[in-house]
């Protein structure tokens, strides 16, 4: 017996000796189907009623592993197809030949025929093996009057009476095998299904690299600044902290009594010393909360600063104003001595001993008076001068710290950070390695798959040329290959 | 939309700030008046062959300004026929109101209740599919020109009645009529409009009073009122924008008496009015007492609503409604 599926397959064998089957499973069904309000129930009831001898049925009581003998597709009459429709189609059909399309509802709408000829011209334009299609009006369940089905059950009867229509429809299923097929091998050795991972691994490459560099600048920038700007701020405290001890004491010095200026001395002492110890404390505070920021450890702490050499202020070489002054003393309390004693005279007469006396106590007393205070004033204003010399030498003390500390923390904060962005290239290094290890990978495989493509290609190329000129002839099968991948997507599911 | 078929609120307030232009001799609101009552702009959207034209003429005849620019338009309707299919879906835009025209409304099929009952359901399952509002329609019947001829035709067809059981029968049955003026009656009424027009005409109805039953058949007015119903955020938004104007003129000139206009109680009353009409367009039942119980009520309802988890058209909207019961509460007291 010349079963016509076993010559077909025999065609397609006969070029690949490896193509056995189109994975589908001729079933002697008619599928009725159409999108939804097409009348399709009706349409497949009155068929069933009309044409016992044929099976029909609905799409869902077929499975996909299964091809249909023929599909009547129904669109309602009311509105052209639309592309939604249209994909509806490419599915049904994908592994039939044997299609009739069915405008229904013909009795109501009163362009049925325009409807039919848009859907003809839409369906034709679609792809070539639609070019085929034969369309019949149809209704199949009237509000009124009665249904009119002659013209489709007729055109059934004489395409399913058709011997050649198990061998188109096994070209088919053929066509749409292969198809799918090169589709396949083709994506595989365009890398299609690897373009996404592909494009994302060369991003995150640029990224990592480009990171790299931006927060190397960023931190050596920030480093700069941040050891400039402690240079300028610490300077400034340790002026600023100078210059108020410096005033506080000349405030203590103006009203230092003779008694007192022992301990005064000891007093600016501590006082230094406590400065010099607040501006190092301030140094390594703001040194600690720079690096802090940077995220880099705070540099090391050197030993207490030295505390600056403070000689004694130079009160007792002053001889010679010593003796200046007891001349002078001693003028003055004789002149106020000889007042006091003639105003006595003047005065009581009787008293002049006495005013004698006494004007000489006076001006003994004022003579000692004058020259302590004179004293004492001297001794402020050196005292004064000292303390100018001492607060000096305090604040190039202070700043010979700051920029001490400032230049050690640099340099300690500096190569830190070299040591932590040598790590930090190590690791980026590896992670740009690994991505190109995947990347070549992934290139190796598809120059595999391409290779695996040009390889197996040729024979399911020459197989589809075999079959779309069994089914279209000669002419039609070299256009019809340029089609083939708009439709090849939807059908990759059905066809596995 | 021309003012007579605008919705009660938004008129009331145009003729108010008309009137109150008129008297205070304002120039400076003429622009805001010109705005705030434009004709809302309507785009028709449909697929080819679903009656879009149709339809566009058939709300031109009711006064609708329609546009053929959808991107500038205030309204979309989108004509389907039959089913939603998904090129329909996409013409759905969630940002701008949308009517759904169910044409063809009397090709649906002969339910137990007629087609125009099953398009209605229909359309009420899209509507639900959809949750954009759906009418049913015969865009078909609202713009059917009857010539003296197809009048004629109509009067043989009472007394010679013709196969109605199919189109093709219609035309091609053997009958008085000659099968070209059939032909014409079928293009212009359908089977579904010259069986309802027969059997009015049979009734003894002037030809001048078939328009009218064709439109009423047509459900253009119901169509006409939802798209007013789904045109009620737009005119309540361009009312909110016209008095936000208004008072910031206000303000900058000093005009008390446009700020006592702005601030009456007409005013407020009819935000709440123009307010009211978007929540019941929404679905939403505003109570409609009338004495200080019910305005207190209201009041109290509707401020909780305006707190409560809605958009901000519907805060507003809520807000509106409150502020106007309060007035009416102290109008009774």
């Amino acid at each position: 017996m010349s079963d016509p599926i076993a010559s077909v397959d025999a065609l397609v064998s006969a070029i690949d000796p490896a193509l056995v089957s189109p994975g589908v499973e001729a079933r002697d069904v008619v599928l009725v189907t159409g999108p939804w309000l097409a009348g399709t129930s009706s349409l497949i009831a009155g068929l069933r009623a009309r044409m016992p001898e044929h099976t029909f049925v609905e799409a869902d009581e077929i499975s996909a592993a299964e091809a249909p003998t023929a599909v009547v597709f129904a669109v309602s009459a009311i509105v052209p197809m639309t592309e939604s429709d249209c994909a509806l189609i490419d599915h049904a059909t994908s592994n039939t030949d044997l299609i009739v399309g069915v405008v229904s509802k013909i009795d109501a709408h009163r362009n049925w025929r325009e409807v039919l000829a848009a859907d003809r011209a839409l369906l034709a334009a679609r792809a070539p093996r639609y070019e085929r299609v034969q369309w019949v009006g149809a209704a199949a369940a009237p509000d009124l009057g009665d249904a009119q089905l002659d013209e489709l059950v007729e055109l059934l009867r004489q395409r399913l009476g058709d011997p050649d229509v198990q061998r188109r429809n096994r070209l088919r299923a053929w066509e749409n095998r292969l198809q799918t097929v090169i589709g396949r091998y083709e994506a595989d050795g365009a890398g299609a299904d690897r373009q996404a991972r592909v494009s994302a691994l060369h991003k995150n490459r640029d990224d990592s690299l480009r990171a790299r560099r931006q927060t190397k600048s960023e931190r050596s920038i920030a480093l700069r600044s941040q050891i400039q700007q402690a240079r300028v701020q610490l300077g400034h405290f340790a002026r600023n902290r100078c210059t108020s001890v410096r005033s506080e004491l000349a405030e203590d010095a103006s009203s230092v009594t003779r008694r007192g200026l022992g301990q005064f001395q000891e007093y600016v002492r501590t006082r230094s010393g406590e400065v010099v110890d607040e501006v190092d404390e301030g140094i390594t505070t703001h040194l600690g909360d720079m690096a802090g920021q940077l995220g880099l450890p705070a540099p090391p702490v050197p030993a207490a600063p030295p505390r600056p050499e403070v000689g004694a202020p130079p009160l007792k070489s002053r001889r010679l104003e010593t003796q200046l002054m007891m001349i002078l003393g001693a003028g003055f309390g004789l002149g106020v001595a000889v007042v006091v004693t003639r105003l006595f005279a003047g005065l009581a007469p009787g008293l002049t001993i006495a005013g004698l006396v006494v004007g000489g106590l006076v001006g003994l007393v004022l003579t000692v008076w004058v020259v302590g205070i004179r004293g004492l004033l001297h001794d402020r204003a050196v005292l004064d001068r000292w303390i100018n010399d001492v607060t000096t030498a305090l604040r190039s003390a202070a700043e010979e710290r700051v920029a001490t500390r400032v230049l050690t923390a640099e340099t300690a904060l500096t190569s830190e950070l070299a040591a932590r962005e040598e790590a930090e290239s190590a690791t980026a290094a590896e992670q740009v390695a690994e991505i190109d290890a995947e990347l070549r990978e992934h290139a190796i495989t598809t120059a595999r798959a391409a290779a695996v493509r040009d390889r197996r290609l040729p024979p399911f190329q020459q197989a589809l040329q075999a079959v779309r000129t069994e089914l279209y002839g000669a002419t039609a099968a070299e256009p019809a290959n340029g089609s083939a991948g708009a439709l090849t997507a939807d059908k990759t599911e059905s066809a596995n | 939309m021309d003012t007579a078929s605008e919705w009660e609120g938004h008129r009331i307030f145009v003729d108010a700030l008309k009137r109150f232009a008129e008297q205070s001799c304002k120039p400076a609101l003429t622009p805001i008046i010109r705005r705030v009552s434009a004709p809302l702009r309507v785009a028709v959207l449909g697929r080819d062959g679903v009656g879009r034209g149709t339809v566009e003429l058939a709300l031109a005849s009711a006064g609708v300004a329609v546009t053929p620019d959808d991107t500038g338009a205030d309204l979309h309707v989108v004509v389907v026929a039959e089913t939603l299919k998904p090129e329909d879906h996409a013409m759905l835009r969630p940002d701008r109101p949308t009517l759904v025209v169910l044409n063809k409304a009397d090709l649906t099929g002969f339910g137990a209740d007629g087609p125009i009952a099953l398009a209605h359901r229909r359309a009420a399952a899209y509507r639900e599919l959809t949750g954009v509002p759906t009418v049913p329609m015969v865009a078909l019947l609202a713009t059917a020109d009857l010539d003296g001829e197809l009048i004629s035709a109509l009067h043989t067809l009472v007394s010679r009645p013709a196969d109605l059981t199919s189109i093709d029968a219609f035309v091609q049955s053997p009958h008085l009529l000659p099968p070209d003026v059939r032909g014409r009656l079928l293009d212009a009424l359908d089977r579904f409009g010259i069986a309802h027009a027969v059997v009015a005409v049979g009734e003894g109805t002037p030809a001048a009073a078939l328009p009218a039953l064709l439109r009423r058949l047509s459900q253009l007015d119901r169509v006409v009122a939802h798209l007013e119903a789904a045109a009620a955020p737009v005119r309540y938004r361009r009312m909110q924008a016209a008095i936000a104007e208004l008072r910031s003129l206000a303000m900058q000139s000093g005009d008390e008496q446009l700020a006592e206009f702005l601030a009456a109680d007409e005013t407020i009353l009819t935000v709440m009015t123009t307010a009211v009409e978007v929540v019941e367009a929404a679905g939403v039942r505003v109570e409609t007492g009338d004495d200080a119980a019910s305005h207190l009520r209201r009041a109290v309802r509707w401020r909780r609503y305006s707190r409560g988890p809605v958009d901000a058209l519907h805060r507003s909207c809520g807000a509106d409604i409150s502020r106007g019961s309060l007035r009416l509460l102290g109008r009774v007291r």
